[in-house]
């Protein structure tokens, strides 16, 4: 078993560069991450009726996600229980059933095992279909994204999501109508670890000035601002970083939501027009975040852009390659137009061919791949920025940092990791859940600035 | 990509000199992306009016009837103006992705051009290869049909009015696709 307190040390903030590369801490988080954790799976809106179905991984499972005729959706391995081919290639469709190419077996829409061909004549009857079935995953939806979880004794989704999913409702429950994720998804091979952009989403709002700058000069407007770290901002006033028990997190821009787009009267309209209903069913704290720019990651490997609203889910393919999945979110209330244009704009800024995806794309290839130098991966990665400039919130629960520009959210990302990858069980984790931000020793920030009267 | 094999838009080819002015077109393409000449390559040959779209499609079965979600997905959707952004980042100084410089090689090849209703529009389909190559070990490759409407501008030289590529690989080895296709 991996040294965990070497390689992640909370106190100080920094990992092993060896967490990026090493075969046996990716197989390691296999097990004790991806086997574990609730994994993004479809959104409901991409399987309306019974029958439809979705092909995606957990992990490097194959998995088939089916809504079923009851509107409930289950989810399955997609490897057949007699020879392990797959027993479905499509990406999407309708179906009553699954035949595997190989031998015939016939997996109903539930998963079960309806036919096996010569059972009779060759098996004798030996085959007990009952007990061959694709094995199940446990499937459960927050506001319309299903995750799916190997592990029977993890805690409900939405105890999983907890503070995290209090934040999500400021939009994905907001005024009422809820969002959906515009598919199919883009899908591209980057040679990357999963946790590099996983950390990138969860707080790296550091980056975007720097490795962003070309992009943020010729897009225009606000952002502008930020290319080359040039403009003297008030960092502390724009916005907030918050990281929760699970390790979801995210940073907040305020009033940014909608300053990637270039044709934005529709999307800013929109936010403008459904705050009020936000303020009034949330609260105000929620309703100051509702038009942020939001840069986000469900612990382990899904991460989105709300204001961008581009969708990614960081398949591992080993530890040192995924393969990046890419939707678009919109609020199902929004009018075709608004959308569309919506769509076109995150597809332009983050889709395969987005001229800020390629700048990321370089640098997560680069951050993993150094580590294959033998002196490299002895070094440590520090993540100590905002450090102690967070803390328990009067208003925001979790931990939140003072800046969207800080670390907290990598401290919160890593601090779970190291949890989960140390412990036995869910029963070992659960039991820390009144000691978990104990990691912030000092965490008396906001008290103190309050009592400054700032 | 079309799967018309008697679709009307292959009825009827232009004459050997108008193929030829289409193929010179092509290839001085070509070579403009190649070289880094992208701003030549934006306001002599494209059009104003150009509607530049990339897709791949998702993989379903043959016999899907009953699944009626789209199943394409668009990874270039540009109208002049975001082609124009495009370019501009490519040029500015702060992008570090292009420096060092990448290198280029497109070929295109199987150039088949035909007239249509309107007779400053032409139809022209191609195959293309692009080798991208970037950084020591970066080599990356894209292959696509393309489907170009070109028109002829009022200054008489022929524009890129529509491009439209079906991608046939669906998950993209090649890291991104920010690259002129």
């Amino acid at each position: 078993m991996n040294d965990m307190d070497q390689l992640v040390d909370i106190e100080n903030s920094t990992q092993s560069k060896k967490i990026f590369l090493d075969q046996d801490i990716y197989e390691q988080e296999q097990e004790r991450i991806f086997g574990r954790c609730w994994l993004f799976l479809a959104h409901e809106s991409l399987i309306p009726k019974a029958g439809d179905f979705m092909t995606t991984t957990m992990g490097e499972d194959p998995v088939i996600v089916v809504r079923q005729k009851d509107g409930s959706t289950k989810a399955f391995i997609n490897s057949c229980t007699h020879r392990g081919n797959k027993v479905c290639s499509a990406e999407s469709g309708n179906a009553r059933s699954f035949v595997c190419n190989y031998h015939g077996w016939v997996f109903g829409s539930d998963g079960s095992l309806i036919d096996v061909p010569l059972n009779e004549r060759c098996y004798h009857g030996t085959i007990d279909k009952s007990t061959h079935g694709l094995p199940g995953i446990r499937v459960e939806s927050y506001r319309g994204f299903l995750f799916g979880c190997f592990d029977q004794d993890a805690p409900p989704l939405d105890e999983f999501l907890g503070d995290f999913g209090w934040y999500l409702d400021t939009w994905m429950v907001g005024a009422g109508g809820g969002v959906e994720l515009i598919g199919p998804a883009m899908k591209s091979i980057l040679n990357c670890n999963w946790k590099v952009p996983a950390e990138n989403f969860v707080g790296d709002a550091y980056h975007v000035g720097w490795t962003h700058a070309a992009a943020l000069e010729v897009l225009g407007g606000e952002l502008a601002g930020l290319a080359g770290n040039q403009a003297d901002m008030p960092y502390d006033d724009l916005g907030l970083q918050f990281t929760t028990r699970f390790g979801h997190g995210f940073g907040v821009i305020r009033h940014a939501a909608a300053s990637i787009h270039v044709k934005r009267e529709g999307y800013d309209k929109f936010l403008r027009d459904t705050l009020p209903a936000v303020a009034e069913n949330l609260g105000q704290a929620r309703a100051d975040l509702y038009d942020g720019h939001w840069n986000c990651t469900t612990f382990p490997n899904c991460s989105f852009l709300y204001g961008t609203n581009t969708f990614k889910v960081w398949h591992p393919r080993g530890p040192g390659q995924i393969e990046v999945w890419t939707y678009t979110i919109v609020h199902k209330d929004m009018d075709e137009e608004t959308k569309k244009e919506i769509v076109k704009q995150a597809i332009r800024s983050f889709g395969t061919a987005g001229t800020l995806e390629s700048d990321d794309g370089d640098n997560m290839t680069n951050c993993t791949h150094t580590n294959q130098g033998r002196m490299t991966r002895k070094g440590r990665m520090d993540a100590t920025m905002g450090i102690r400039h967070e803390g328990h919130h009067p208003v925001y629960p979790g931990i939140v940092g003072s800046s969207f520009i800080g670390e907290t959210s990598y401290r919160g990302f890593y601090r779970f990791y190291k949890e989960a990858m140390s412990a036995e069980s869910w029963g070992d984790i659960r039991a820390q859940d009144n000691h978990w931000d104990e990691a912030w020793k000092d965490n008396g920030f906001w008290e103190a600035k309050a009592g400054k009267g700032e | 990509m079309s799967d018309n094999t008697d679709d009307k838009r292959f009825e009827k080819c232009v004459d050997d000199k108008m193929l030829r002015e289409v193929e010179h077109f092509m290839l001085r393409e070509a070579r403009l992306l190649d070289t880094e000449q992208l701003k030549e390559w934006y306001e002599q040959m494209v059009s104003p009016e150009i509607r530049y779209v990339v897709t791949c499609t998702q993989l379903r079965n043959r016999n899907e009837r009953r699944y009626t979600l789209p199943d394409k997905v668009y990874i270039y959707d540009d109208n002049y103006q975001q082609l124009g952004v495009r370019v501009t980042q490519f040029y500015d100084p702060q992008h570090w992705r292009v420096d060092p410089p990448e290198q280029y090689c497109r070929m295109v090849t199987n150039i088949e051009a035909f007239e249509t209703d309107n007779k400053d529009k032409i139809f022209v389909r191609s195959n293309c290869l692009v080798t991208r190559a970037r950084r020591a070990y970066e080599v990356d490759q894209f292959f696509y049909t393309r489907e170009d409407l070109l028109i002829r501008s009022e200054q008489g030289n022929l524009t890129l009015l529509n491009r439209t590529i079906d991608y046939p690989e669906r998950s993209v080895q090649g890291r991104n696709m920010l690259i002129l296709l």
